[in-house]
């Protein structure tokens, strides 16, 4: 057995992918609010450029309309790359992995123990509580909305000052607890709490990029488990519903990255769930 | 190795994984979605919406 771990180090390539999605996203130009951006990116930000997927999910079962536009977006970003969108492309994403940067080399919680909370939150408050209630209440709760939105709309419209109320203060102590999680937990929001997360989280185990790792050659040295911005040891589950598809783990040569049309039924190596 | 067990082993080496034929029909699905939400005007929705200060993402209503 040849012993294989990290070996490549960090490139830089996805933190600039990362910094000019958020900066197209949020270049101020409207001209794309009518395009749904596939990351979370509240739309009410004063420099936002497409609309918010959620916020527009929620808008359609407010009005009680079917968003096909919507679902169909999901189906065709998630059968191509899974939720390689957490990992390269959402802005809030982004900032939680800025974050980490800065807290303790050792993480806590490195576990996915919890993780099924953000389908809750998708299915109990942006969909089910939300259709019901008539009003969009993930926003009403979403930090990256706080961030991004609520903050600076303050501090340019000084009129929506004297509207702040408890919901507006609960939203910056959300924000304040989260950013501190952030520093000491990797991805706390992608992991746990995340809707948008939760709708392409399915498709990583389907969509036609996949992960494989050569059983032939990995050592289970948790070198992967390591430089996962979510924690993963990639070589238990290659597909899991938690990957961001980030590709870290690729920098050990155990662990590639393979597109489904070309992988052979009869390949030695790994590419679904055990 | 008879020519019968030969021909199913190549057979089945060819054979596109049901899971990648999933993938294909989800991202078909997903582009012919797309397209007819823009025929019963979802992305006229979707500005009209975009284009308000929303202000539950602000955390004011």
């Amino acid at each position: 057995m040849i012993a294989m771990a990290i070996t490549k180090r960090a490139s830089a390539r996805r933190t600039v992918i990362q910094a000019a999605s958020a900066a197209i996203v949020n270049s101020g130009l409207p001209a794309l609010k009518a395009c749904p951006f596939p990351g979370l990116n509240c739309y009410a930000c004063p420099l936002a450029s497409m609309a918010c997927p959620m916020g527009s999910l929620q808008n359609f079962l407010v009005l009680r309309r079917v968003p096909i536009a919507l679902v169909g977006l999901f189906a065709a970003v998630g059968g191509v790359v899974g939720r390689a969108v957490c990992g390269w492309a959402c802005p809030f994403g982004f900032i939680q992995d800025l974050l980490a940067r800065i807290g303790p080399r050792r993480k806590l919680l490195p576990t996915q123990k919890g993780s099924w909370m953000r389908y809750a939150m998708l299915i109990l408050v942006a969909l089910i509580a939300t259709y019901a209630v008539g009003a969009p209440l993930f926003c009403k709760i979403c930090p990256a909305g706080a961030l991004e939105a609520g903050i600076p709309q303050v501090i340019l419209r000084p009129g929506l000052r004297s509207l702040i109320g408890v919901l507006f203060w609960a939203k910056i102590v959300s924000l304040v607890l989260l950013v501190a999680a952030a520093i000491l937990i990797k991805r706390p929001f992608c992991r746990f709490l995340c809707p948008l997360g939760a709708v392409y989280s399915p498709f990583n185990k389907v969509s036609l990029m996949r992960l494989e790792v050569d059983d032939t050659t990995c050592t289970r040295c948790d070198g992967c488990k390591r430089v996962c911005p979510v924690d993963l040891a990639v070589y238990e589950h290659p597909n899991s519903d938690s990957c961001i598809r980030c590709l870290e783990c690729t920098r050990c040569p155990s662990v590639s990255v393979t597109w489904a049309h070309r992988s052979a039924p009869t390949s030695p190596v790994r590419t679904v769930e055990h | 190795m008879g020519n019968a067990r030969l021909n199913r082993i190549t057979r089945n080496m060819t054979r596109v994984p049901a899971g990648t034929r999933l993938s294909w029909i989800l991202v078909a699905l997903g582009i012919a979605l797309l397209i007819a939400g823009g025929f019963v005007g979802d992305y006229g929705v979707i500005l009209a919406n975009a284009r308000t200060i929303c202000l539950s993402c602000m955390g004011i209503q």
